[in-house]
């Protein structure tokens, strides 16, 4: 028996995500029957709550072209699609730092000397 | 109410009719299990338990290496490339290049509309095979790796979980099924290898 599966399912049912939507609300509102000593199943469990609650969080965000409801349901879309995410952030941040790397050095161009051409960053 | 809220609550209930939850797999730490008409379930270890398998867990590394052919992970792996068996490194360069694949097509996947439902399902089964494929080469690894030490310790560490939290229902009770080693190992293994792969389930990536 797969319990990843049966645990993926669980987690992005409107019952579950309803759940933990009010534990984030209410701070005292209980998910499991025990308070610690967590079983393996209930962690990876937390683990796809949080993804799912941001995964429809983006959705009604309309955050990206390619995710729908119909993603969020499949699995194996889903994977395809939490990779990709990963994958585009990655670049962006990327992105964001050669420009950082560009802003330092036109700073750091002779004979326009300024107090700006302080690197507080210590960027290369 | 608002129309969300009235939503959600529809959504709930039509959950509620339409799916087992299994909420059982989640609701405490425990799992149960029927085998053989009886109702079983295994739990997560408390401290205590926990302590006395690291110590049984030692004494059993102490004890395999004094035996005759005990091997390590790592001379196993070489001895079986040099008879020829099997080679792990071409394995794990195997899996190295289906992890790739898998990579590519996740991104190929992921930018699919889901109006394209024939290009979803072309992909979709090519994952599918890729993990098919690395699912099998972890089992062949396993199994070739099976005499060592290492592996042999942890197969010693989910037996010894597996005795101490495993617990049988008797007139509404809980009670342990085998009190000692001894008694778990004259047990029917389709029982006890039952409860092992609930053990190993209950513990997913909680152990080092």
């Amino acid at each position: 028996m797969d319990y990843i599966e049966t645990i993926r399912k669980l987690a992005r049912s409107s019952y579950w995500q309803s759940i933990f939507t009010a534990s984030k609300e209410v701070g005292s509102l209980r998910l499991f029957d025990n308070d610690g000593n967590y079983s393996g199943l209930q962690s990876t469990f937390l683990y796809w709550l949080r993804v799912y609650d941001l995964l429809y969080t983006e959705l009604s965000q309309k955050e990206w072209k390619y995710l729908d409801e119909k993603v969020i349901e499949d699995d194996i879309r889903c994977d395809a699609f939490l990779y990709w995410r990963g994958q585009h952030r990655d670049a962006e941040l990327n992105k964001n730092k050669q420009e950082q790397k560009v802003n330092n050095l036109k700073f750091k161009n002779p004979g326009k000397v300024s107090s700006f051409d302080i690197d507080l960053q210590g960027g290369n | 109410m608002e129309n969300k809220e009235q939503q959600l609550l529809t959504d709930s209930i039509r959950d509620l009719e339409m799916n087992d939850f299994s909420n059982g797999i989640v609701q405490d730490n425990k799992l149960v299990f029927i085998a053989a008409d009886k109702t079983y379930r295994v739990r997560m270890p408390i401290q205590s338990e926990q302590a006395l398998v690291d110590n049984k867990k030692n004494i059993a590394q102490l004890d395999y290496l004094k035996q005759e052919g005990c091997i390590t992970r790592k001379q196993l792996i070489q001895q079986l490339k040099n008879v020829g068996v099997f080679d792990v490194d071409k394995v794990e360069e195997a899996r190295e290049q289906l992890t790739k694949e898998l990579k590519q097509m996740w991104l190929i996947l992921a930018t699919k509309s889901s109006d394209n439902k024939m290009s979803i399902e072309e992909c979709s089964a090519k994952i599918i095979k890729i993990q098919n494929e690395l699912k099998n080469i972890a089992i062949e690894v396993a199994t070739q790796l099976a005499p060592s030490l290492e592996s042999r310790l942890e197969k010693f560490t989910i037996e010894y979980l597996t005795l101490l939290c495993t617990d049988s229902q008797l007139d509404g009770k809980w009670v342990r099924v085998w009190e000692t080693m001894e008694d778990f190992q004259k047990e029917d293994s389709s029982l006890t290898e039952r409860a092992c792969a609930n053990v190993t389930w209950l513990l997913l990536n909680k152990r080092a």
